[in-house]
């Protein structure tokens, strides 16, 4: 029957979850205490959304691994980053030979829009990615009106991770704005 | 269902009711409200008692002894359960007296 203490929010079970396990101990295993845990779990949920003076939104899982998470960010950016390092190599800084070899990876990776977009989108993501494992936000009633206060634990590996993924997409999408209107002049 | 109508059913009202005999952890607040109430307090509904009290600065919990943890009310749970009590203590007068007056 301890099962279903994982029913309640984590909050809850780090504040009473010990000593309801040592309550359930001496009980019997019945129907209705099962329904009375599943009762007090819809309650406790309830009250962790709206009806507690105090409620703390954490990262999850992503939060004690931030290491994997900056990883999997950079994993996730990496076909922009490739895409944006060479074309900058090729037409910007005109490496020689550069542009007859980048050309066709360059048309075969922009060659539908949808492959754009992901290229657009794949930084955001991992700026989030990054991100996520770093924030908590606290919600909290003070003298009876509820204030937001948000936490961002320094990481250098995710903010590294974070301001990469932003000037990729910064620098990709001032790239497609450029020349979308060089083609409408 | 005249203790519903009364609201001293409450599993809160009970809980403090039971912490004025003294500290007491979950299994002792359930069997002592168990002897005195008749009612036989669920886990979920106990523990969601609690934690609603403590939130409200009515119980506050002492160190915990192994697994289990006592409470204990604080002033301000005295003075709530002191007034809750007066108010249910004039409604069981009223009604006593109005049925003696009603039976005579």
């Amino acid at each position: 029957m301890r099962w279903l203490l994982r029913l309640y929010p984590r909050s809850w079970r780090a504040r009473y979850g010990v000593e309801l396990e040592a309550l359930l101990d001496e009980l019997p295993r019945t129907p209705s205490v099962a329904i009375d845990l599943l009762r007090g779990a819809v309650v406790a949920h309830i009250n962790s959304i709206g009806g507690s003076r105090h409620m703390t939104v954490e990262p999850g899982p992503l939060g004690r691994h931030p290491t994997i998470a900056a990883l999997g960010a950079l994993l996730v950016t990496t076909p922009t980053l490739l895409f944006v390092g060479g074309s900058l190599l090729a037409y910007q800084l005109g490496l020689p030979g550069m542009v007859a070899w980048w050309e066709p990876i360059s048309a075969a990776m922009t060659a539908s829009r949808l492959a754009d977009l992901a290229l657009l989108g794949a930084p955001a993501v991992a700026v989030l990615l990054a991100v996520a494992p770093l924030v908590r936000v606290e919600f909290g009633a003070a003298t009876g009106e509820w204030r937001a206060a948000v936490h961002l634990r320094p990481r250098p590996a995710n903010l590294l991770v974070v301001l990469v993924a932003a000037a990729l997409g910064a620098v990709l999408a001032l790239h497609i704005a450029a020349e979308f209107l060089l083609e409408g002049s | 269902m005249p203790d519903a109508i009364l609201g001293s059913n409450d599993p809160r009202l009970l809980v403090l009711i039971s912490l004025a005999g003294g500290p007491r952890h979950g299994h002792a607040i359930m069997l002592d409200v168990a002897g005195f109430a008749g009612l036989q307090l669920g886990p979920g509904t106990l523990y969601g008692a609690i934690g609603r009290l403590e939130d409200d600065g009515l119980i506050e919990p002492l160190t915990a002894v192994g697994r289990r943890r006592p409470y204990r009310l604080t002033a301000p749970g005295r003075e709530a359960l002191t007034d809750r009590v007066r108010q249910l203590g004039r409604a069981i007068d009223t009604g006593a007296r109005r049925l003696r007056r009603a039976a005579s």
